[in-house]
């Protein structure tokens, strides 16, 4: 008995250091115009200007609404009206500059301009598209998937 | 022959663009000139942009690469263009040699500092400390991250809010002069100021 009330426990407590781990902020929304939510897991929240976002996070404009985000490598990111984007994967080491970036545009446009992790290990950068990967080397680049849901 | 290949991709080009639009990919040009290129992998094979204002056309079949130019691409893609976050900007701090003081140069350098972050939307600022490469790479991971603190410190005291910087030691890995192990080298003794 006292053995699973400790099991449950410590279950309770990966799953919480679980959910702390994911909350890490992976970048600042630093520019709104008009209106963009993030999806995050079931919640949908409204960005504004010093916004944070999480690995898993997907953003979303509407017509005529753009949002401009610093990842924590410098890495820069744009979306333009009616695009979706979620940020599938981040991780970044600021003491080594290890790490991994990718993230997918379902539709939309996006512009990139890579940070310290393409620099290290560009291997590690990729956008995905519907149809297609993008590696990348560098530097500055526009990604445009048609389509709207 | 040429009239039927003509007729032949006519007939092909309105049957894809009756199927669906293509994703397209731009690069763009680096701003420092550097050696810039990006590939693009398909079902079909990869191809590479490396030329500014290079464009590909992936469609479910097949990658086209073509050209086009500044007034095109800001045609069709003003906006997300103008949504792009500003460059960070790195300042470098020095102490004076063998003290905890910073030379007048850098005292003044966080000043400006201030004025810049009140320019910037959501200002954040990163304090970056560096050593030369003598003492072993832990040691070095220490101290640089003990050499961004007393900076950040610094900072804080000259007005900073505490909840806008965050601090990091890059330790031996970044020399800004490159020297073999052991090797003692002020100039690689720095902190960087890096906000955005």
């Amino acid at each position: 008995m006292q053995s699973r009330y400790l099991k449950a426990l410590i279950v309770g407590a990966a799953l919480f250091a679980g959910v702390a781990a994911a909350a890490e902020p992976a970048g600042t929304v630093k520019s709104v115009r008009g209106m963009a939510h993030v999806h995050r897991g079931v919640a949908v929240i409204p960005l504004i200007v010093g916004s944070t976002l999480e690995q898993s996070d997907r953003v979303v404009t509407q017509a005529d609404a753009s949002v401009g985000i610093t990842l924590k490598d410098d890495t820069l990111l744009a979306l333009g009206p009616n695009s979706n984007v979620t940020l599938e994967n981040f991780a970044f080491n600021a003491t080594t500059h290890d790490g991994r970036l990718s993230v997918k545009i379902v539709y939309g446009t996006l512009r990139m301009i890579t940070g310290l992790l393409a620099r290290q290990s560009p291997a590690n950068v990729r956008v995905a598209t519907r149809v297609a990967t993008i590696g990348v080397r560098g530097t500055d680049f526009i990604v445009e998937v048609p389509g709207h849901d | 022959m040429i009239k039927v290949r003509f007729l032949t991709s006519l007939i092909a080009a309105v049957f894809m663009g009756a199927c669906a639009t293509p994703e397209r990919v731009v690069l763009l040009p680096e701003a420092n000139s550097k050696a810039t290129s990006i590939v693009i992998s398909g079902k079909s094979g990869n191809v590479t942009l490396a030329k500014p204002y290079a464009e590909a056309v992936v469609g479910a079949q097949e990658i086209s690469v073509g050209q086009i130019d500044a007034e095109t691409v800001a045609k069709r893609y003003g906006g997300v263009i103008a949504a792009i976050p500003a460059a960070p900007k790195i300042f470098l701090v020095y102490f004076t040699t063998g003290s905890n003081e910073l030379t007048p140069e850098s005292v003044q350098l966080i000043g400006t500092i201030q004025g810049e972050l009140a320019r910037l939307p959501a200002p954040e600022v990163i304090v970056i400390g560096h050593t030369d490469r003598v003492g072993t790479l832990e040691s070095n991971d220490a101290l640089s991250a003990k050499r961004a603190e007393f900076i950040r410190d610094k900072l804080i005291a000259a007005g900073v809010p505490a909840t806008r910087i965050e601090t990091s030691g890059r330790g031996e890995r970044e020399p800004l002069v490159p020297t073999d192990d052991e090797v003692a080298e002020p100039r690689n003794r720095r902190v960087e100021i890096k906000i955005r």
